[in-house]
C-alpha cells in the first residue's frame, strides 16, 4: 500500500508520458484526419507499401498512406469507446440506481434482468444487431454500450445500498427531501468516483471489444476505418506486409497501456479501490477484462 | 516507478522474434515450408470448412461433394484432370433426339458389403432426391429428368419419374428436353446410388452413420467433426487397382493462415482451391514456388444492378458504371492470381465457347450516358446502396469501386457489408441499387451460366426479364448442333449484356498448393479429382 | 455446513430456472428476428425446393406454434437437428465441440491463475519487483488474442518448430491455443491479485504474524491469501465461464474443434437450434461457476452469511 502511495504523488516521468500519450492521441484523433486525408492510390496495382519516404508507415494494402489510416482508424476507437462507455455510464446508474432505491422485490425482479442479459453471449447480441441495422458506428457504440452498461448497474445499486443506511440520507429524507432529490444531492456525487473509475477501466475493454468485432468483420462500414479493422487487415497480410499490423497493433497496445495506467492512478487520487465497498460485487459479475474472450 | 524501461524492453524482445522469423530460408530452397512425404500413401487435405453431413445426394457444398467423391461414385466420374470417364456405367447410348438415354452399368460395380450395384439403386436414390418429404437442396439439379420438377412440387408420385431399370444392368433415363451432354451431370453427387436395403430403414435420415455402406474409392474410416475426416481404401471398388492412396485425411480448416501454416509446417499436403491467404499465394506466385497452381475456373464475379428501382432502372446510368470498372486494378491488384478481368458472365475459357462483342466506350463514352440520362457528372444522384457479404476481399472490391466511380462518373456509393443471409433477404426485397454477385458453373456449359437470368429463376435479383432471351435460351435447348446452340446462346447474351443489367468483373481461378511428392494431382477448372493414378512418393527427397 | 450448502444449492437452482427461461425464450426471439433464414446458400434454390426444405424442418409454421414445439423438444431433451450439420443433433454438435472448449478452458484457466499468482504475488511482496511485473501484465492484457495467437504460431511452431502450428489431439496441441487464451487474462489477473494482496498484507493479522517471524511466503499462504481468496473467485468466476465455453478466435486459430465458433458461425448460418443450445450452454456454465464460487465462498469464510441475491 504504502509503495503504490509513493508513485501517485506529483508528476513522474510516466505520468508526463501517460498525459502526453493520452492527450497527444486524442488532438491527433480528433485532427489528423483533416490534416492528413487517407487517399485510395490511383494507380492500377493497389499494392501495400513499406514504410519509406513519403509514407512514413508505409500503405495499407489499398495503398493508402497508414499513417493518415491510423489516425481515422483511432478517431472511429476512440468515439466508439467514449461513446459506448459514456452509454453504458448513463444506463447503468440509472438502472443501478433506481433498483437500488426501489422495493425489495422490484429490485430482485430488476437484478433477475441484468442476470438473464448477462447470460446471453455477446456475439449474439451484436450479429443480430449488425444484421438487422446493418454496420454503423452508432450501432457498434450502441451495442457495445448495450453490455457494458450490465455490470455498472450493479455498482450503482451496491452503491447505493452500501449508501442508503448512511444517517444524513436518513435525515434528509425525514426532511421530506424527495427520492430524486435524494438522488441527485447526495447519492450521484457519492457515487461519482467508484464510476469515473470503473469508466476509466471500462473504455479500454470496449476499445479492445470493437477490435474484436471488426476482426470477425463486424465492426465499421469500409471505407471507415477503426484499429480494428486496420488490425484485421494486418493479421491477414501478417507475412507479406507485417507494418500494417506492427503500426496498428502496436499504437492500440500503447493506448490501451496508457489507459490502464492512467485508470490505476485515478483510482488511486480518488482512493477507490477495486476490493472497497461499491466494486466488489462488480468485479464478481463481469469484471469486463475477460471481455475479448468472451464469445 | 519507471515501468517504461522494462516496458521497451519487451517490446524490443517480441519485436526482434517476429523480425527474425521475417527472412524465412524458403526464398533459398524454393519449397513452402517442410517438403518431406508421410511415411505411407497417406494424403492430408486442407478444405475451407467440414462437409454438412455423408449423405452423398442431399448437400451441395464443396467439401460435402469432396467427400462424396471419395465415397461414392456415378455413372460417370471424373479424371485427374477434370475430364468425365466411366464410373459405374461402362458404356451409354442415346435415342437421336438425345432425350432417352441408355447406361449399361459394369458387372464388377459393388458396394462395399459386396453386392452389385444394380439400375434400382439409382431409381432408388433419385426419386428419394427428388421426394417432397426428403427436402433435399439439391433437387433442382435433377429437374431435367422427366417429371421430376412435379414430383418435387408435390403435384406427381414419385414412381412416375422418367428413369426405369430395365434390367439389373440397364437403367433408362428419359428427359424433359433434349440434352446431349446429359452424361456428365450424373458426375454430379446428386446423382449418386444408394443401397436401399441400408437407406429405406431411416429413409429422410441418413442411416450410414459411422460405417455407411458406399461404393466409391474409399470408405469411411472415422469422422471427428470440426477436426478431421479419415478415409481408407476400398476393398471393393471395381477399380481398386489404380487407387494407390492407402487413406485420405481431409481437414476442416477454416482460418486460410492456419492452413497455410499447417502446410509450411508438413502436415498437410494439398491446400484445395483458394483456401490459403491471397497475399501469401501472390508472393508465391511472384517468386515463382513450384507448388503453387493455379487453374482457371467456371466462375464469375459480376454486380446484380436494381432495374427497377431508380436511377438504374435507367440503361443508359448502369452502361456507365459498366464501362468505368476498373477491372485490370480488381483483378490484377486485389485478387492477381490468374484472375481475369472481364465484361461477360460466361467463363471464357469454356471449351469451343466463344465470348460476344460488348458495346466499346470508354470513361468520355460513360459520363456522356450519365449525362443524357440527367446526371452530368452525377448531380442529383443519391449515394447507390452497395450491398456485399462482408468477408474475404469483397470489402476492397467495393471501396475500389466506390473510389474509381467517384472519381470518374462522380457517382457515389454507399457500401454496406452485411452476413449472407441478410444480403439475400435485403436483396430479394429489391432494398438496393448494386449488389455483389458470382456464379459458378457445376458443368462445363454456357447455359449453366446464363439460364441464371431466365424468367423466374431464383439467382436473379435485378429485377430484369427479357422475352425474347429466354426464348432463344429455350430454342438452344433443343438444338442438337453444338454450333448452333452456342450460336444462340452467344445472342442470347448479346442481349443480356447490351441492356446491362448485370456488370460483369472478372472470371474467377483457383490457387493451390501441392506438395512436390504428390503425384498426378491436377488442379481443373471444375475442381474436381479423380483418385485413379494419384499418388504420394514416398521416395521422393529434395534435390541436392 | 451440509445443511447450509444444500440450501444455497436450491436456492441456486430455483433462482436459476426462471433465468434459463428467459434466457432461452429471449434467444429464440432474437435469432428469429434476425433477417434471411437458413439453408441458404450461394445459389439460390426454387420455390418448390425451399418449400419442402422448410416443411421438413418445421420452419413453415407459426412462429408460436414452432416455440411451444421447440420446448416440447427441449423438455424431452432434444434440440432437434443441427440445419448446418442435418445428420446430426445440435445437443450432439454442442457437446462433441463442448469437449475441447473445456480442456482449453481449463488449461487457458491454469496458465492464468498460474501467472496471475505467481506474478501478484511476486510483486506484491517484493515491491521493487513490481513496476516490471506490472510492464509485462500489461503488456499481456494490451495485446488482442487474435495478434498474439499468430505470433506464437509464427516464433513456436513456425521457426522453432518445438510445437504443432495447429490442430488438436494430444498435449502438445494444447500448449500454445492455452498459452494464447490464458496470457490476456493472467495479466489482468496479475494486476488483481497485487492490488488484492497488498492491502491484504496491510491487514493487522498480517502484520503480527510478520511480527511472530513467519517468512513473507508463509505470511501469503497461511493469512494473506486466505483473506483474498473470496474475492479472488468472485473476480474469476465469469472468466473462468467465458474461457470453457469457447473462445471464437483461438478456436479458429488453432483449428480447435470447439464451440466457441458456433457462437458466431451458426448465428451467421441462422442455425437456430444450435443458437438456442450454445445460448443455453453459456448460461448454464455461468450458472455453475458462480454456484461454484459462492459455494467456495461460504466454505473459506463460514462467518459470512452474506444475502445472495443473484
Amino acid at each position: 500500500m504504502s509503495l503504490s502511495r509513493a508513485g501517485s504523488s506529483g508528476i513522474t516521468p510516466l505520468n508526463a508520458l501517460l498525459l502526453i500519450i493520452v492527450i497527444g492521441g486524442a488532438v491527433a484523433a480528433v485532427f489528423g484526419p483533416q490534416l492528413l486525408p487517407s487517399q485510395l492510390a490511383g494507380g492500377i496495382e493497389p499494392l501495400a507499401l513499406p514504410p519509406g519516404a513519403g509514407h512514413l508507415l508505409g500503405t495499407d494494402s489499398l495503398g493508402r498512406d497508414m499513417l493518415a489510416r491510423l489516425l481515422e482508424g483511432m478517431r472511429t476507437t476512440l468515439f466508439v469507446g467514449l461513446a459506448a462507455t459514456l452509454l453504458a455510464l448513463v444506463i447503468g446508474t440509472l438502472y443501478g440506481a433506481a433498483a437500488g432505491l426501489a422495493g425489495p422485490r422490484a429490485d430482485e425482479t430488476m437484478m433477475r434482468g441484468v442476470d438473464v442479459a448477462l447470460a446471453l453471449p455477446f456475439m449474439l447480441l451484436v450479429i443480430l444487431l449488425v444484421s438487422l441495422f446493418g454496420r454503423s458506428m452508432l450501432l457498434l457504440f450502441v451495442a457495445l454500450g448495450l453490455v457494458a452498461w450490465l455490470p455498472l448497474a450493479r455498482v450503482a445499486r451496491a452503491g447505493v445500498h452500501n449508501l442508503r443506511e448512511e444517517p444524513y440520507l436518513e435525515a434528509a429524507r425525514m426532511m421530506g427531501g424527495s427520492r430524486v432529490y435524494v438522488l441527485r444531492a447526495h447519492l450521484f456525487p457519492q457515487l461519482g468516483a467508484p464510476l469515473a473509475v470503473y469508466a476509466t477501466w471500462m473504455l479500454p475493454v470496449v476499445m479492445m471489444q470493437e477490435a474484436f468485432l471488426s476482426f470477425l468483420g463486424l465492426g465499421v462500414a469500409p471505407p471507415r476505418a477503426s484499429w480494428g479493422t486496420l488490425i484485421a487487415d494486418g493479421v491477414a497480410r501478417i507475412e507479406t506486409a507485417p507494418w500494417i499490423l506492427l503500426s496498428a497493433g502496436g499504437s492500440l497496445a500503447l493506448w490501451l497501456i496508457a489507459l490502464h495506467l492512467a485508470g490505476e492512478r485515478l483510482a488511486r487520487q480518488l482512493n477507490v479501490h477495486r476490493t472497497t465497498g461499491a466494486l466488489e460485487r462488480t468485479t464478481a459479475a463481469g469484471e469486463p477484462d475477460g471481455g475479448e474472450v468472451t464469445a | 516507478m519507471i515501468c517504461s524501461r522494462p516496458t521497451a524492453c519487451v517490446i524490443a524482445a517480441i519485436l526482434l522474434a517476429w523480425t527474425a522469423g521475417c527472412g524465412s530460408g524458403e526464398e533459398h530452397t524454393g519449397y513452402v515450408g517442410r517438403a518431406r512425404p508421410p511415411d505411407r500413401p497417406l494424403l492430408r487435405i486442407a478444405q475451407g470448412g467440414d462437409p454438412a453431413g455423408l449423405d452423398p445426394t442431399r448437400y451441395s457444398d464443396q467439401p460435402s461433394w469432396r467427400v462424396a467423391r471419395l465415397l461414392f461414385e456415378g455413372l460417370l466420374a471424373f479424371t485427374s484432370e477434370g475430364r468425365t470417364t466411366a464410373g459405374v456405367a461402362d458404356g451409354w447410348s442415346s435415342n437421336s433426339e438425345a432425350t432417352i438415354f441408355t447406361f449399361q452399368l459394369r458387372p464388377e460395380a459393388q458396394w462395399s458389403d459386396g453386392r452389385p450395384v444394380t439400375a434400382e439403386d439409382f431409381v432408388f436414390a433419385w426419386r428419394r432426391v427428388l421426394d417432397p418429404k426428403f427436402g433435399a437442396e439439391t433437387a433442382e439439379g435433377l429437374y431435367i429428368i422427366k417429371g421430376a420438377r412435379q414430383i418435387n412440387s408435390g403435384k406427381a408420385d414419385p414412381h412416375s419419374l422418367g428413369v426405369r431399370a430395365l434390367t439389373e444392368r440397364v437403367l433408362e433415363v428419359e428427359l424433359e428436353h433434349p440434352d446431349p451432354e446429359f452424361p456428365i451431370r450424373t458426375a454430379l453427387p446428386s446423382f449418386f446410388p444408394l443401397p436401399p436395403e441400408h437407406v429405406a430403414a431411416r429413409y429422410l435420415d441418413w442411416p450410414g452413420g459411422l460405417d455407411p455402406v458406399c461404393n466409391g474409392p474409399f470408405v469411411l474410416d472415422r469422422w471427428l467433426p470440426d477436426d478431421r475426416l479419415i478415409v481408407r481404401r476400398s476393398e471393393t471398388y471395381w477399380n481398386r487397382e489404380a487407387i494407390e492412396l492407402e487413406s485420405v485425411v481431409l481437414f476442416p480448416l477454416a482460418d486460410p493462415n492456419t492452413t497455410i501454416n499447417l502446410y509450411r509446417a508438413g502436415e498437410i499436403d494439398w491446400t484445395t482451391a483458394n483456401t490459403i491467404p491471397m497475399d501469401q499465394a501472390r508472393e508465391l506466385l511472384r517468386r515463382g514456388a513450384p507448388e503453387v497452381h493455379v487453374s482457371s475456373v467456371y466462375a464469375t464475379y459480376y454486380l446484380e444492378l436494381n432495374t427497377v428501382r431508380e436511377p438504374t432502372n435507367d440503361p443508359r446510368v448502369r452502361r456507365a458504371l459498366e464501362l468505368t470498372v476498373p477491372r485490370e486494378s480488381i483483378a490484377e491488384g486485389i485478387y492477381g492470381m490468374g484472375h481475369r478481368p472481364s465484361r461477360v458472365l460466361v467463363s471464357t475459357n469454356l471449351p469451343d465457347w466463344t465470348a460476344p462483342e460488348v458495346p466499346a466506350g470508354d470513361s468520355e463514352t460513360a459520363r456522356r450516358l450519365l449525362a443524357e440520362a440527367g446526371y452530368p457528372g452525377g448531380d442529383g444522384l443519391q449515394p447507390l446502396v452497395y450491398l456485399y457479404n462482408a468477408g474475404g476481399p469483397h470489402g476492397a472490391v467495393a471501396e475500389f469501386l466506390q473510389g474509381a466511380w467517384q472519381q470518374q462518373l462522380g457517382v457515389r456509393l454507399e457500401l454496406i457489408p452485411m452476413d449472407f443471409a441478410s444480403m439475400e433477404e435485403r436483396g430479394r426485397r429489391g432494398d438496393f441499387h448494386l449488389l455483389r454477385s458470382s456464379w459458378l458453373a457445376d458443368l462445363p456449359a454456357p447455359v449453366e451460366f446464363l439460364a441464371v437470368f431466365q424468367a423466374g429463376n431464383p439467382n436473379n435479383l435485378t429485377g430484369w426479364e427479357d422475352r425474347e432471351y429466354d426464348r432463344l435460351l429455350e430454342q438452344a435447348r433443343h438444338v442438337l448442333d453444338p454450333g448452333e446452340r452456342n450460336r444462340l446462346l452467344r445472342t442470347a447474351e448479346e442481349r443480356l449484356l447490351n441492356d446491362a443489367p448485370i456488370i460483369p468483373i472478372l472470371h474467377y481461378a483457383t490457387v493451390q498448393l501441392i506438395k512436390p511428392y504428390v503425384e498426378g494431382l491436377t488442379p481443373n477448372p471444375l475442381d474436381v479429382i479423380g483418385w485413379a493414378g494419384l499418388r504420394v512418393n514416398l521416395e521422393w527427397r529434395p534435390p541436392r | 455446513m451440509a445443511a447450509a450448502t444444500v440450501k444455497l444449492l436450491r436456492r441456486r437452482l430455483l433462482a436459476a430456472l426462471p433465468t434459463l427461461f428467459a434466457v432461452i425464450t429471449i434467444t429464440f426471439i432474437i435469432v428469429r428476428a434476425a433477417p434471411g433464414g437458413p439453408f441458404r446458400d450461394e445459389k439460390a434454390v426454387p420455390e418448390a425446393v425451399r418449400a419442402n426444405i422448410e416443411a421438413r424442418y418445421g420452419l413453415d409454421e407459426p412462429l408460436a406454434v414452432q416455440y411451444v414445439k421447440f420446448w416440447r423438444n427441449l423438455l424431452t431433451g432434444s434440440l432437434g437437428p443441427s440445419f448446418q450439420h442435418p445428420e446430426r443433433s445440435a445437443l450432439g454438435v454442442l457437446v462433441g465441440g463442448a469437449v475441447p472448449s473445456l480442456i482449453l478452458g481449463v488449461a487457458a484457466a491454469l496458465v492464468a491463475l498460474l501467472l496471475g499468482l505467481g506474478g501478484g504475488t511476486l510483486a506484491a511482496l517484493r515491491p521493487r519487483t513490481s513496476p516490471p511485473v506490472s510492464a509485462v501484465a500489461l503488456i499481456a492484457l494490451a495485446i488482442p488474442v487474435f495478434v498474439l495467437g499468430p505470433l506464437l504460431i509464427r516464433l513456436f511452431a513456425l521457426e522453432l518448430g518445438w510445437l504443432p502450428a495447429a490442430l488438436w489431439g494430444s498435449p502438445r496441441h494444447l500448449v500454445l491455443p492455452a498459452l494464447t487464451l490464458g496470457l490476456p487474462v493472467g495479466g489482468a489477473l496479475v494486476r488483481f491479485w497485487r492490488t488484492v494482496l497488498t492491502e491484504s498484507l496491510d491487514a493487522p493479522e498480517c502484520i503480527a504474524a510478520r511480527a511472530r517471524g513467519l517468512s513473507d511466503l508463509e505470511v501469503v499462504r497461511l493469512h494473506a491469501a486466505p483473506r483474498s481468496l473470496p474475492l479472488l473467485l468472485n473476480y474469476m468466476a465469469p472468466m473462468v465461464a467465458a474461457l470453457v465455453t469457447g473462445s471464437v478466435v483461438v478456436e479458429k486459430i488453432f483449428a480447435v474443434p470447439g464451440m466457441g465458433r458456433y457462437f458466431v458461425d451458426s448465428a451467421l448460418a441462422r442455425d437456430y437450434p444450435i443458437v438456442i443450445g450454445a445460448t443455453l450452454i453459456y448460461a448454464v456454465a455461468l450458472l455453475v461457476v458462480h454456484t461454484m464460487a459462492d459455494l467456495a465462498h461460504a466454505r473459506l469464510d463460514p462467518r459470512l452469511h452474506r444475502e445472495h441475491n443473484r
